[in-house]
């Protein structure tokens, strides 16, 4: 068990150092300062939505810090990325309930080790992320003519935040700024 | 009349070219619905997108049937459909799958495929073709087909040995389906026993049936889901797959990202043809500046019957938008009769169907911009009539 585990282990890393492999596998962790992914797949009455953005655009910094204050904020921005009904706001005629609404900051080395758990000698991570998840179930989904995004007022360093939104009506793909801020759902 | 008709030459060039593009855009669009991913080889997102679905672009590397079956299995996975690319029939593709492809593949306005006469694929080697496939080559259910290995009408080695027969004829979809020659997977298995890197091996064939005929690799397979919210999470499982490195992709997205490859050669084709039009609105300009010179007497004695300046450059401006709006209505009739003349060769050598339909908002815009453009052409005349004064206009001039 214990050997068929570490060769487990020895793959991932091994995928995590074939710079090809890496590169397309973490399609999804693309990290680019100034830059947030959002995926928002709905389906029948449900709403799900994660956020990932660079640490650097939310808090300024993406070290592991001990430092009283960086903690402070670190928490500080956790709790506000938690707060889904200020982040987003629902066009349309529908009223949902909140089923889950949390973040986390995550650095590179517990994304890439994510099967073992034991953290001992972390070294100090250069990346840092943030990452959110949010699960809204809702009545009247069909009434939902726009999500808008909130996120640009809180955090003025994401320049540009990529979405991508599977519903019935179609998969999107749009990049929205300060200036631009809606995502339209056509039925 | 040559004004007129260089205007209309470049409206027709200047719909044309919005008509071409929106219809490659919804053509594209309309030819993959309800598929929630495709998975292949880790190549780019927008090659496996055209390649699987479009087969067009640079072939993309083959995936285990082991990886195939397993995905297929999991949990939240509703249906999939494989496709095994790579055979041709006299320049058209062969392409291996299962019997799902006839009741779960979508295209446009979520249609599944229809047959015109016969029947899905029920034996090794039954073979169903699209409605070009038929019509071109003038097949008929019952018809023996030879599969050629590789690509393009001229492939020197065929699978002679093993024809296939025509069970099936679908109906038109405006869709790469047309243009295809679809067998089962054990088909494609079977025409290739006994083969080896691509060179006939002598060998008394065994009896082919599908069960021994389970391909070891197949080009790619699409994906339904039963609930789009676990789309994110499939796709991040497929491309971390462990036992072998894997794409998927989101149709819809990947097209996306393809019409934002080419926004830059279509804005492009949209300034070149603006500049045609520019060209013949100066033209048109020069024409009316030259006539003008002419009509110095005409409009002198205008004038003296007691038609005013306003009345003048009325009819100035009056004159180009007339004209301009004759070489708008003969340009619609020359780009409506080209599409006409042209449907059935773009469609034969691109699978791109243009319909003849009325011009949409943006189309009558650009020609409302048009107008509004040989107004303020013809207004360049006017002013000049406007500026002469009646007497130059009596005086002769040596």
């Amino acid at each position: 068990m214990k050997l068929s585990n570490s060769i487990t282990i020895m793959l991932a890393s091994l995928m995590l150092t074939l710079p090809a492999h890496h590169a397309i596998a973490s399609e999804l962790d693309a990290h680019e300062h100034g830059s947030a992914n959002l995926d928002i797949a709905i389906d029948t009455d449900t709403i799900q939505m994660s956020f990932e953005s660079p640490a650097v655009n939310i808090v300024g910094f993406e070290y592991t810090t001990d430092d009283k204050q960086q903690l402070l904020l670190i928490k500080q921005a956790t709790d506000f990325l938690s707060n889904v009904d200020a982040l987003f706001s629902l066009v349309g005629d529908v009223s949902c309930q909140i089923v889950k609404s949390s973040a986390n900051w995550v650095t590179e080395h517990e994304e890439g080790h994510k099967e073992h758990e034991d953290h001992d000698e972390t070294p100090l991570s250069e990346h840092a992320e943030f990452i959110a998840e949010y699960e809204l179930t809702c009545n009247q989904l069909n009434n939902l003519a726009a999500i808008k995004v909130n996120l640009f007022e809180f955090f003025p360093a994401i320049a540009d935040l990529d979405v991508q939104v599977i519903y019935s009506g179609g998969q999107i793909k749009q990049e929205l700024n300060s200036n631009n801020t809606l995502i339209e759902l056509t039925h | 009349m040559l004004t007129i008709f260089s205007i209309a030459m470049s409206v027709a060039l200047l719909l044309g070219v919005e008509k071409v593009r929106v219809n490659a855009q919804s053509s594209f669009a309309n030819t993959i619905s309800g598929t929630d991913l495709i998975v292949g080889a880790r190549s780019g997102s927008i090659q496996l997108l055209l390649y699987s679905v479009f087969r067009i672009g640079d072939a993309t590397n083959n995936i285990s049937f082991q990886s195939y079956q397993d995905i297929a299995q999991q949990k939240g996975v509703k249906w999939t459909i494989p496709i095994s690319l790579g055979d041709s029939h006299r320049g058209f593709r062969v392409m291996g799958t299962s019997r799902d492809y006839f009741s779960v593949y979508q295209y446009g306005e979520q249609r599944t495929l229809e047959f015109a006469s016969g029947k899905q694929f029920e034996g090794v080697f039954d073979a169903v073709i699209g409605s070009e496939v038929a019509n071109v080559l003038n097949y008929a259910i019952g018809d023996q087909v030879i599969v050629s290995h590789g690509t393009g009408s001229a492939s020197f080695t065929q699978h002679k040995d093993k024809p296939f027969v025509i069970s099936g004829i679908l109906k038109h979809t405006g869709t790469p389906v047309d243009r295809t020659l679809h067998v089962s997977l054990a088909g494609i298995e079977a025409m290739h026993v006994n083969w080896q890197g691509a060179v006939k091996k002598r060998k008394a064939s065994k009896a082919l049936t599908e069960a021994n005929l389970q391909p070891e690799s197949i080009t790619a397979f699409l994906v339904g889901l039963d609930s789009k919210i676990a789309s994110f999470k499939m796709q991040r499982y497929i491309n971390e797959y462990k036992s072998e490195p894997l794409l998927a992709i989101f149709p819809g997205i990947a097209l996306h990202e393809l019409w934002n490859l080419m926004s830059v050669a279509e804005k492009a084709l949209l300034i070149i043809s603006m500049f045609v039009v520019l060209a013949a609105l100066t033209g048109m300009l020069a024409v009316s500046l030259a006539g003008l010179n002419e009509r110095r007497r005409e409009v002198a004695i205008l004038r003296s019957v007691g038609a005013s300046h306003w009345h003048i450059m009325g009819l100035l401006i009056t004159e180009t938008v007339l004209l301009t709006i004759a070489g708008i209505l003969l340009g619609l009739a020359l780009l409506y009769s080209g599409i006409w003349l042209a449907q059935p060769i773009i469609e034969k050598n691109y699978g791109l169907f243009i319909p003849i339909t009325a011009p949409n908002i943006r189309e009558l815009g650009m020609v409302c911009v048009l107008l509004t453009a040989s107004f303020i052409v013809g207004l360049v005349p006017a002013y000049r009539a406007y500026k002469n004064s009646l007497a130059d206009g009596m005086s002769i001039r040596s």
